[in-house]
């Protein structure tokens, strides 16, 4: 079902699934655009653990998917302070899955570092982040004729804030998503695809999702996050 | 806790044509292609301009997957239409990245 929480003088939308009773797991979607491209992942994800007994919630941060908050108002910053409000109207929250950029805001809820269990899957910088936005900038400043550099927009974006790749980013953003990495955990369980060969502590079927050109869903691998995320927890 | 990245890769699996398996996997999963498809490109596949999928956005998502999976560190002024014309050009220039990468 759509719920929602209050935050900022607004009501922000909140998607809930599984049993009422008991606290919830917390999903993080990926960031900006990468989001779009797994929206559909993560909802069947959602449902998937619904069927395994698995409450969860994935709410919409300010300024994204619903949301009717300026994205220029966002920051990192006001997302973790969404995610607490979030959690303390429709939590408790005992657990919390991310992907991508979504590690970035999954030390929102911990009341000490590192308190809350959490799930990862192919974790990044904000840093990382940005440099995508930065190249579609450069490559259509090159279009339009202009040359423009990483180094001289991210001077200027610090200062006044930045438009990439259609998304207005605050200077506040700018400089926090710059530094940005995901933080450390206590107890920590990060996931990887099958055919990759690093070190984990779990493997899945299926690909990244979130770089596609062409947005794609791939219900195994909703399933394989479900499966793998209900066994983490029920641990 | 395992590490993170993918920088080791190379390392791993340790073969001469380790950086050309790492381009063609980014391609694998930003176009969305088989292994058997991906598998079918060589030097002379053209890439930008002949796949519709690869707009510039894409274009930027496949450097800086690039760069972290290869451990290197692509510079602005580096990316010009000539890199992504074919496979091969691609794969030269991520040779060549990783070779300074190694040799420094």
């Amino acid at each position: 079902m759509i719920a929602s929480y209050r935050f900022d003088g607004r009501d922000e939308l909140c998607l809930k699934t599984g049993p009422d009773n008991g606290p919830a797991l917390l999903i993080l979607p990926p960031l900006y655009d990468e989001a779009n491209r797994v929206r559909h992942l993560m909802v069947e994800t959602a449902r998937a653990l619904a069927d395994r007994g698995v409450s969860s919630l994935i709410p919409d941060l300010p300024g994204c998917n619903e949301s009717l908050a300026p994205l220029d108002g966002a920051s990192i910053s006001l997302w973790k302070a969404a995610l607490i409000s979030c959690a303390s109207q429709l939590g408790p929250v005992s657990h919390i899955a991310a992907l991508r950029g979504g590690c970035l805001l999954d030390d929102a809820l911990d009341d000490t570092p590192g308190a809350l269990p959490r799930w990862r899957l192919a974790p990044v910088k904000g840093a990382q982040l940005l440099r995508t936005m930065l190249r579609t900038r450069i490559a259509s400043d090159r279009e339009a004729g202009v040359t423009s550099s990483s180094a001289a927009l991210m001077e200027d974006a610090r200062c006044k804030g930045i438009e990439l790749a259609g998304n207005p980013l605050s200077a506040t953003m700018v400089r926090e998503l710059d530094c940005a990495v995901p933080a450390g955990a206590d107890a920590l369980r990060l996931v990887r695809f099958a055919g990759d060969p690093l070190e984990c502590d779990g493997r899945i079927p299926g690909a990244p999702l979130w770089l596609r050109a062409e947005p794609a869903h791939d219900p195994a691998m909703a399933r394989a996050m479900a499966s793998d995320i209900a066994a983490w927890m029920h641990r | 806790m395992a590490s993170e990245g993918y920088v080791s890769e190379i390392q791993i699996s340790g073969q001469n044509d380790a950086v050309e398996t790492v381009v063609r996997h980014v391609l694998r999963d930003i176009l969305g292609l088989s292994e058997i498809q991906v598998a079918g490109f060589d030097r002379d596949t053209e890439l930008f301009g002949a796949l519709p999928e690869l707009d510039s956005m894409a274009v930027a998502g496949l450097l800086t997957e690039i760069e972290d999976r290869l451990g290197i560190l692509i510079e602005d002024d580096e990316v010009d239409g000539e890199l992504f014309e074919n496979f091969g050009n691609l794969v030269d220039f991520a040779h060549a990245k990783y070779q300074t990468k190694t040799a420094a």
